[in-house]
């Protein structure tokens, strides 16, 4: 090789060195810009809401404003929401409410229809469905009725029309037989009346009255239908475009009907019903990065996944509007872009367990939307509704952050937080929860590693919502900034349950305190209440009364282990745990009570209950009878001979009073062991030391714990557990204007399939009820070891196994139960 | 003379540059970040002296870890080294199934984690399938993972996991010895296990170095299927050093797992240092 070809080699690996270098530098600054706009971008917020902005520095102003409104009063599902001449009305599985002042205030209501009835009672079978609202006054109420034929079924629909006036009319609206036998996205299969010349079809879903009065809606197999509302004349039929296509909204505006399915949106004519083309910006956004492959079938390119994207419209203006997770967005027929006049990362919209039900715009072009949030399991939901306000003084996105941090999804903080913004604009509030089941975040150690990483790189929450966090372990540490000044200030014009707000305090220090909590109570007949002194009194009493009573589904009114352990953990005696050494004596003291306690609650001759549900969903099984509000129900309805709870709602007081009016030898008290009352700490609150907003985190946490607040997050719903407050005053001034009055509910007692409707009659507490409650608050003194996470998994995951072999999985005798939480316990403890 | 010599360092030095710096800024910097964690609190980061290492070394779980960590080394270091060479040595000689049976024995390598844990579990959860077997067979079920067998399970994994990547470190040693000194002891009339003593063995020495510090770093890597199938707290006997760091980190405890940090690496270096003093001397 001669030396000018050497030199060009050299030369060429210096550059490409070179050139490599340069290329790392710049992918190194790349990673590290992208981080830092990756965590200015945060996840699972909540707040306000605003439009993009602020990124200039400059503070930009206007933006719609969240603001919580009630629900209904009901345990059942909710989904429409109309509004009708500035009234509101909300559709729901148990019947109407109406509100006239934007959802702040809600009362039943009911649509009368004679012709509805007179179906739904002539013995054919029919049930009332949705009933479907026009802008101009008329209603159609649906009924229905499934049909068995041949090992097939399908769904007869009649429709009442009741005019502005009140007339009624039964319409008949005839669809092609097909669509008795067409499922949304299956192939079509005839079935046995395909070709019978006198069969026909009547199911039309997402029905909608559209401006001229006619009627719009689908087909099972998703074809579109307008239909003439006067005659029921199918006047327009248009095909699904693709077989497997999903049709995903309909919606109308005065001149326009939307149809999106999961790949496309198409567009009609309302005057001319042709199909518009013209809807080039609503395609782009309804596919996203998606594209549409030759099946049909939609394929997603780059990170971003399927969005649910949700189609409204009133019917009132010619805008349609779209809801997703990333914002409230409107689209104005035959646009060239779609509007987005939200960001979901300030609002509700983020919370990725909750879905948006309806929305409705109002004459001032505020929005009030209904929104699902969905628990662990299917059938485990609450709802809540919002109204969203422009406000042109609301600042986009405020420089400061102040960031709220729980390890499990707290609902009640986004009202707080909400609030508190509302008060403090200056800075934005933000809300994160380690844990996320859509998200897949599950680990409770991950979530917590995450979050210290998160606080050593400074760039920690400031507000630290503590539930199963060692809280310990971060005072300790000095990691809790010393809040005892916002306790004391609230406590001068507040009650505060000081046993309860300063049971974290270290050397008369408050580094942590509960917004709420739980207290663990024995309801029963007094004579047997009396008995009950300790954990051993308690089993032998159980043991004796199911001895007495062979019949008796539940002693205890639970079943299955996690219940029993859950309510009772807060009687093991405090000796356990001294100076960071176990007493395995007295954990397994309290195993072998729990065990009396399991085998008498089973040891029952009636049908068991038990294997119907899952060791999850024990409400299920044991009846709505067991709400967190329905203390005492159980007792006179057979259902057990006492009751253990943990009473996390003090509504549930006017059930206890009412069932006491009735038998008087019922009563309730703390559980206690020889004076220990262990009681669950809820929404611990705490500020991060290292935070830079000391001034603003202590701001929130007293408002979490004035009366207006704890207010709103001990009392939600019935439905919801939310715990008691610490702040007595809310329970004082709950019961003082209705003490003694009555009220009657329905409840439903039994199985899933197999119940009966109860109506019982409830009572508000007088004063010196109230006062009664006050004092047994008072002799709560200890948390439980529910709250320590690694702890409580030991014992009770362990003596869960060991209760019950048939239940769990990992099935254990005592002295593996024993030895196995031991070692986990041990180990933890050693740590420290 | 000397200019080259300087320039040919200088250039070595340019060589190095970029991965002297990508250690320093990744590996050493925050080691010495650590170092001064390890006499500080965890959260406030106030001067505490030697106070993280006394509570370190008086920390129950630490010796536990320690021990066990120690444990585990001590067996499965010469059980993975001596089999891994008995098995290289065997494949060297059989050529033609030698590099079938070679890709087998490199097979665990390339499953995922998440699916050695899922095995894992299949195989030894009370009600997995060898404990189907066990009952089967009217013997009693064992708790694989909830008694002292679950070190056993662990060690085993380890052995299974690297013995691959060990007879392949072995072979290309093998490799390296010349066959000319095999046949010129076979004529001089010395058997397999002399020539083994002493031709395979002497030759093998500066490999035995790399398979030890590679073998040794990999038996913290055993951590994550340990982790993934039992969790932040196994049973005691497979409770390792990465467990309790874990913890500490669940547990804020960052200044003791800084001191633990330190008191690890410096038993690492002169472990190292040691082996290398050790092979140099040879």
């Amino acid at each position: 090789m001669n030396g000018r070809k050497l030199w060009m080699k050299h030369s060429f690996s210096r550059a490409l060195a070179l050139l490599l270098c340069f290329a790392l530098l710049l992918a190194a600054a790349g990673c590290g810009r992208g981080q830092e706009e990756g965590d200015s971008s945060g996840s699972a917020q909540s707040g306000g809401s605003g439009a993009s902005a602020a990124e200039t520095g400059e503070t930009v102003s206007g933006r719609y404003v969240e603001n919580k409104r009630s629900v209904p009063d009901t345990s059942g599902y909710l989904w429409s929401l109309n509004l009708i001449d500035g009234v509101l009305y909300q559709q729901g599985s148990e019947g109407f409410w109406k509100s006239e002042d934007r959802g702040d205030t809600w009362e039943p209501w009911t649509l009368e229809s004679p012709m509805a009835d007179q179906i739904e009672s002539g013995g054919e079978g029919y049930y009332r469905g949705d009933v479907i609202f026009g802008n101009d006054g008329t209603r159609i109420v649906t009924l229905y009725k499934s049909v068995e034929e041949e090992n097939s079924f399908y769904t007869e629909y009649r429709y009442v029309v009741i005019d502005k006036d009140g007339g009624e009319r039964e319409l008949e609206i005839r669809l092609p037989v097909r669509e008795l036998y067409s499922f949304p996205g299956m192939e079509y299969t005839p079935g046995p009346r395909a070709d019978d010349p006198d069969a026909y079809a009547s199911q039309l879903t997402s029905l909608l009255i559209l401006p001229d009065g006619s009627l719009a809606g689908l087909g099972m197999s998703q074809t579109l239908y307008h239909v003439d509302q006067n005659t029921g004349e199918v006047l327009h039929t248009f095909e699904p475009k693709n077989s497997s296509d999903f049709t995903t909204g309909l919606a109308a505006t005065p001149k326009c009907l939307l149809l999106t399915t999961s790949t496309s949106a198409r567009l009609f004519d309302l005057e001319t019903w042709e199909e518009r083309e013209d809807n080039a910006a609503i395609n782009e956004f309804i596919l996203g990065n998606g594209e549409v492959g030759e099946d049909g079938h939609v394929r997603y390119v780059g990170g971003e996944s399927r969005r649910y994207i949700q189609l409204f419209a009133d019917g009132k203006e010619e805008a349609f509007y779209f809801v997703d997770s990333n914002g409230l967005y409107r689209y104005i027929p035959g646009g060239v872009s779609i509007e987005q006049l939200m960001e979901a990362p300030m609002s509700v919209l983020t919370m990725q367990d909750t879905q948006c039900m309806d929305f409705v715009e109002t004459e001032d072009h505020s929005f009030l939307v209904l929104f699902q949030t969905r628990g662990e399991s299917w059938e485990d939901f609450t709802y809540s509704f919002y109204s969203y306000d422009y406000d042109p003084d609301a600042i986009v996105k405020p420089p400061e952050e102040l960031k709220i941090y729980s390890l499990y999804p707290t609902e009640s903080l986004n009202q707080a937080i909400a609030v508190f913004q509302r008060d403090h604009k200056d800075i934005l509030l933000t809300y994160e929860s380690g844990i996320n089941w859509e998200a897949g975040t599950t680990n409770v150690s991950d979530a917590l590693r995450q979050l210290n990483t998160e606080i050593m790189a400074d760039k920690g929450p400031d507000v630290l919502v503590l539930d199963g966090m060692p809280i310990d372990n971060y005072q300790s540490k000095g990691l809790m900034a010393d809040i005892t000044d916002v306790v004391e200030e609230v406590a001068a014009e507040n009650d505060l349950l000081r046993n309860i707000t300063d049971v974290y305090a270290v050397d008369g220090k408050i580094y942590s305190v509960p917004a709420s909590f739980m207290m663990p109570i024995v309801v029963g007949d007094k004579a047997i209440l009396d008995k009950i002194t300790g954990i051993d009194s308690l089993a032998q009493t159980v043991r004796e009364l199911r001895d007495a009573d062979r019949e008796i589904k539940s002693i205890t009114g639970y079943r299955l282990p996690a219940g029993i352990l859950r309510a009772t953990i807060g009687m093991l005696s405090p000796g356990w745990l001294q100076d960071g050494v176990v007493d395995w004596d007295i954990v397994g003291s309290y195993y072998d009570q729990m065990k009396i306690i399991y085998d008498a609650d089973n040891n029952t001759e009636t049908e068991g209950i038990k294997g119907a549900g899952t060791e999850d969903d024990p409400m299920i099984i044991e009846g709505a009878i067991y709400q967190e509000t329905s203390i005492g129900l159980g007792i006179p309805l057979g259902e057990s001979a006492i009751e253990l709870r943990e009473m996390q709602n003090y509504k549930g007081l006017c059930t206890l009073y009412g069932v006491q009016d009735d038998h008087p030898e019922i009563t309730y008290k703390v559980l206690e062991d020889d004076g220990v009352c262990g009681f669950d700490p809820t929404v611990i609150l705490g500020v991060n030391a290292r935070s830079g907003h000391h001034e603003e985190a202590k701001a929130f946490i007293k408002m979490m714990l004035e009366q207006d607040m704890q207010s709103y997050i001990t009392s939600q719903s019935d439905y919801l557990i939310t715990g008691l407050p610490v702040n007595f005053n809310v329970v004082r001034n709950r019961f003082a204007s209705m003490a003694g009055k009555t009220f009657t509910e329905s409840y439903f007692s039994g199985g899933m399939y197999d119940f009966t409707e109860i109506e019982v009659t409830k009572r508000y507490p007088t004063s010196e009820e109230v006062d009664e409650f006050y004092a047994m608050t008072q002799k709560l003194n200890r948390v439980s070891p529910n709250q320590e996470n690694m702890v409580n998994d030991a014992l009770l995951t362990n003596c869960a196994a060991y209760l019950d072999e048939g239940v769990l999985r990992q099935a254990y005798t005592r002295e593996e139960a024993l030895q196995k939480a031991k070692d986990e316990i041990d180990l933890y403890l050693a740590e420290s | 003379m000397r200019g080259k010599h300087k320039r040919r360092g200088l250039t070595g030095l340019l060589f190095l540059l970029p991965s002297l710096i990508g250690v320093c800024a990744f590996v050493l910097v925050p080691f010495l970040d650590v170092v001064r964690r390890s006499f500080a609190s965890a959260v406030t980061e106030e001067w505490v002296g030697l106070k993280n290492y006394r509570d370190v070394l008086g920390n129950e779980a630490f010796r536990l870890a320690c021990r066990n960590t120690l444990r585990f080394s001590v067996i499965c270091l010469p059980v993975l080294l001596g089999l891994s060479l008995m098995i290289g040595v065997a494949l060297q000689r059989r050529t033609r199934l030698g590099d079938l049976i070679k890709t087998a024995f490199l097979f665990p390598m390339a499953i995922p984690v998440a699916s050695i844990v899922l095995v894992w579990r299949t195989l030894f959860e009370k009600q997995g399938v060898i404990n189907g077997v066990l009952h089967s067979w009217g013997l009693s079920i064992v708790d694989w993972m909830g008694s002292p067998t679950a070190f056993w399970v662990l060690v085993g994994s380890y052995l299974w996991k690297n013995l691959g990547y060990d007879i392949v470190l072995w072979m290309a040693g093998l490799s390296g010895i010349s066959t000319a000194i095999y046949e010129a002891a076979r004529i001089d009339g010395a058997g397999e296990w002399t020539i083994f003593r002493r031709i395979t063995l002497p030759c093998l020495l500066p490999t035995l170095f790399t398979v030890s510090v590679l073998s040794i770093l990999n038996s913290f890597k055993v951590f994550r299927e340990a982790y993934l199938v039992a969790g932040d707290y196994p049973h005691r006997s497979m409770y390792l050093l990465q467990h309790l760091f874990n913890n500490w980190f669940r547990d804020l405890s960052f200044d003791r797992m800084a001191a633990g940090a330190v008191l690890v690496a410096i038993v690492i270096l002169c472990l190292i240092g040691l082996l290398r003093k050790g092979f140099d001397r040879e």
